[in-house]
C-alpha cells in the first residue's frame, strides 16, 4: 500500500517534470485566476467596511419643538422603538441639550447671561433614530411625516444621508458585479486551460497508461500519478496565490489606514481570521476542477 | 487453456471482423495464426485481454468465462497472460531494466521481487549484459526482445505475440521465435500472429487460418497456404 503510494507520488513527480512548462504556465493562470477571485474577496470586505463605516454615521436627528415635553418625546421613541427597521434611538432630553450647549459656550459670558435672562429652556429634545438597513430610512421618514408627529417636530434631517446611503449602495453593486465579472472570465479561461493541460499531459502519457494497463495494473494506479499531479497543483497555486496576497496587502494596508481613520480596516487581519476558509475553498475549488479534468481525461485510455 | 465458442465481432454494423469462429487452444500448445490483413487476427489477441469484447459468443481462459468480465477483473486477467503489439513499445526515457521493471512496479511487486525478476527474463531474451541501456541505444530486434521480457515478468501461462517480428530481418526473426519457442519449452501456451510464411513453415507447429474473418483451415503442423 504505502509502497504503491510511494510509486504513485514518483510517477506524478515524473510527469510534472516532463510537462514542466506548460505546468509552469497553467499554474501561473491559476495564480491569476485566484488573485482576481482574491480581488473581489477584498473588494468586498472593503466596501462592507466603508459601509459599516458610514451606516455607522447615518441617523435622521428629530429635532421636536421647544414646548414639547421630555414625555411626549420619549412616547415617540417608544413607538419607533416597537418598529421592525428601527434598530436604536438615541434620545436627548430638553435638559441634555442645554446642558450641552452650556458646556460649549461656558468661556462665553454673554451667551450665559442671556440664558439666564430667558428664564425657561430654548431647546427642544432631539431623537437620534439609526435604522438596521440604510434602505429602511425612507420608511422611517414617512412614518414620522404623519400629521400627528408635523406639529411637534421641528426639524428632521435625512435628505443629504438618503443620496449618500444610495451612492454607497450602487458603488457596492457595482464593485460587485464589475469584480464577479472579471473573475468569471478568468474562471472561464481558467477551467478551459486546465482541461487542455490535463489533457495533454494525460496525452503524452498514452504510451504509459497502455504498458500499465496491458500488464495489469489497477486503473487506479494508473489514475494515482494524475489525482496526485492535480493535489500538487491546486496546493502550488493556492499558496503561491495566498503568497501575492499578503504580499499585496502589505503594500495596500498603509493606505486603507489613511482612508479609514477611525475605523481600523485590517484587511490582512480580515484574511487571516479567514485563511482557512478563503484558501481552502480555493484550493478545494482547483482540486476538484483539476482532479475532474484528469478522471475525464484518463478514462478514454483506460477503456482498452 | 484458451475456448473461443461461436464468438463474432462487429466493431460496427458494416465491420465484421470476426464471423462465428470457434476454436480451442491446449494448455503447452504452441499456436500460428495466419491471415490477409484486416481478417481479424488482432481482434482475436484484443478479446483474450478482453482489450474488446466479443459481440455474440464466449471466451474462455483457463475455467475463466472472461465473456462478460468484469472491468475490475480485467487487471487479474491480464497478470496472467504476457502479451507482445508491434505498436507496444518501451518507454524511452527508461533503460531496458527500468522498462520492465516498471511493468512490475505498477502492480505493486515488491522491490526484492523486482530484482529478483527483472534479471531471469533479461537472460530468458539473452540480454543481460545490455541491462542498461535505453531504447535507441538497442537495435530493433534487441528492443522487441526486451518488450517480450517485460511480458514475461508475470510468468505467464499464456504467451500472445501479435506480428512480434514485424519489422524485423530474418535473423532478428529467427532470433525473436526461438525465444518464443523457449518460452513455449517452459510449458507457457503461446499464441503467434503473423504474415511471415517462412516463420510458419519453419514451425511445424498448428496454424489457424482466418479469411474475412472465419476460419479457413486449422491444421496440426500446417504450412502457409494464403
Ligand atoms: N476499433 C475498430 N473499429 C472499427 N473497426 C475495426 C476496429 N479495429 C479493427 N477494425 C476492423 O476489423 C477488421 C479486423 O481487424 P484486425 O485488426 O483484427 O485485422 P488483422 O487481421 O489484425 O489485420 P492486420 O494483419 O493488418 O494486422 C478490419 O476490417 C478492421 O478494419
Ligand atoms: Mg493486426
Amino acid at each position: 500500500m504505502f509502497l504503491s503510494f510511494a510509486r504513485v507520488v514518483r510517477l506524478s513527480l515524473q510527469q510534472f517534470h516532463r510537462n514542466l512548462w506548460l505546468s509552469i504556465a497553467t499554474i501561473t493562470l491559476l495564480i491569476l485566476s485566484l488573485l482576481t477571485v482574491n480581488l473581489v474577496v477584498a473588494l468586498g470586505a472593503v466596501s462592507q467596511a466603508a459601509v459599516t463605516v458610514v451606516q455607522d454615521k447615518i441617523d435622521v436627528s428629530v429635532y421636536f419643538k421647544p414646548e414639547v415635553s421630555n414625555e411626549e418625546v420619549e412616547q415617540v421613541r417608544n413607538t419607533l422603538l416597537k418598529r421592525s427597521e428601527v434598530k436604536e434611538v438615541a434620545y436627548i432630553p430638553k435638559e441634555g441639550a442645554l446642558a450641552r450647549f452650556k458646556e460649549r459656550h461656558k468661556d462665553d459670558p454673554v451667551i450665559s447671561e442671556s440664558l439666564q435672562e430667558l428664564g425657561e429652556n430654548p431647546f427642544g429634545a432631539t431623537l437620534a433614530v439609526s435604522a438596521h438597513d440604510p434602505e429602511q430610512y425612507p420608511k422611517i421618514i414617512e412614518f414620522l411625516e404623519a400629521p400627528e408627529y408635523k406639529e411637534i417636530i421641528e426639524e428632521k434631517n435625512f435628505e443629504d444621508h438618503r443620496l449618500v446611503i444610495s451612492r454607497i449602495n450602487t458603488l457596492m453593486r457595482n464593485i460587485r458585479s464589475f469584480g464577479l465579472g472579471v473573475a468569471g472570465v478568468f474562471g472561464v479561461i481558467a477551467i478551459l486551460v486546465v482541461i487542455n493541460t490535463v489533457r495533454v499531459a494525460v496525452y503524452t502519457h498514452r504510451g504509459e497508461i497502455r504498458i500499465m494497463r496491458l500488464v495489469g495494473a489497477s486503473s487506479w494506479f494508473v489514475r494515482g500519478p494524475f489525482l496526485f499531479e492535480a493535489l500538487l497543483f491546486s496546493f502550488a497555486a493556492t499558496i503561491l496565490t495566498a503568497a501575492v496576497v499578503y504580499l499585496g496587502l502589505y503594500f495596500v494596508q498603509p493606505h486603507f489606514d489613511r482612508l479609514f481613520e477611525n475605523v481600523s480596516l485590517s484587511l490582512i487581519g480580515y484574511y487571516s481570521a479567514n485563511a482557512i476558509f478563503i484558501f481552502g475553498a480555493q484550493f478545494v475549488g482547483i482540486f476538484f476542477l483539476t482532479a475532474l479534468s484528469s478522471f475525464f481525461a484518463v478514462r478514454r485510455y483506460l477503456r482498452v | 487453456m484458451i475456448n473461443l465458442h461461436n464468438v463474432t465481432k462487429m466493431y460496427s454494423e458494416d465491420a465484421v471482423a470476426l464471423k462465428n469462429i470457434s476454436f480451442a487452444v491446449k494448455s503447452g500448445e504452441f499456436v500460428s495464426i495466419v491471415g490477409q490483413s484486416g481478417t481479424g487476427k488482432s481482434t482475436i489477441i484484443k478479446i483474450l485481454i478482453a482489450e474488446e469484447r466479443p459481440t455474440k459468443g464466449q471466451v474462455e481462459i483457463g475455467d475463466w468465462d472472461i465473456t462478460r468480465i468484469r472491468a475490475g477483473d480485467i487487471p487479474m486477467l491480464r497478470r496472467q497472460i504476457g502479451v507482445v503489439f508491434q505498436d507496444l513499445k518501451l518507454l524511452p526515457a527508461m533503460t531496458a531494466y527500468e522498462n520492465i521493471a516498471f511493468a512490475l512496479e505498477v502492480v505493486g511487486a515488491l522491490p526484492r521481487r523486482i530484482k529478483e525478476v527483472v534479471p531471469q527474463v533479461l537472460r530468458i531474451v539473452g540480454l543481460e549484459d545490455k541491462a542498461h541501456r535505453y531504447p535507441l541505444q538497442l537495435s530493433g530486434g534487441e528492443q522487441q526482445r526486451v518488450v517480450i521480457a517485460r511480458a514475461l515478468v508475470h510468468r505467464p501461462k499464456i504467451f500472445l505475440a501479435d506480428e512480434p517480428t514485424g519489422n524485423l530481418d530474418a535473423l532478428n526473426t529467427r532470433e525473436i521465435i526461438d525465444i518464443l519457442k523457449k518460452i513455449n519449452s517452459f510449458g507457457t501456451t503461446v499464441v503467434l500472429v503473423t504474415h511471415n510464411r517462412e516463420v510458419v513453415n519453419q514451425l511445424r507447429r498448428r496454424v489457424i487460418t482466418l479469411n474475412g474473418g472465419e476460419i479457413m483451415s486449422d491444421h496440426e503442423n500446417g504450412k502457409y497456404v494464403l
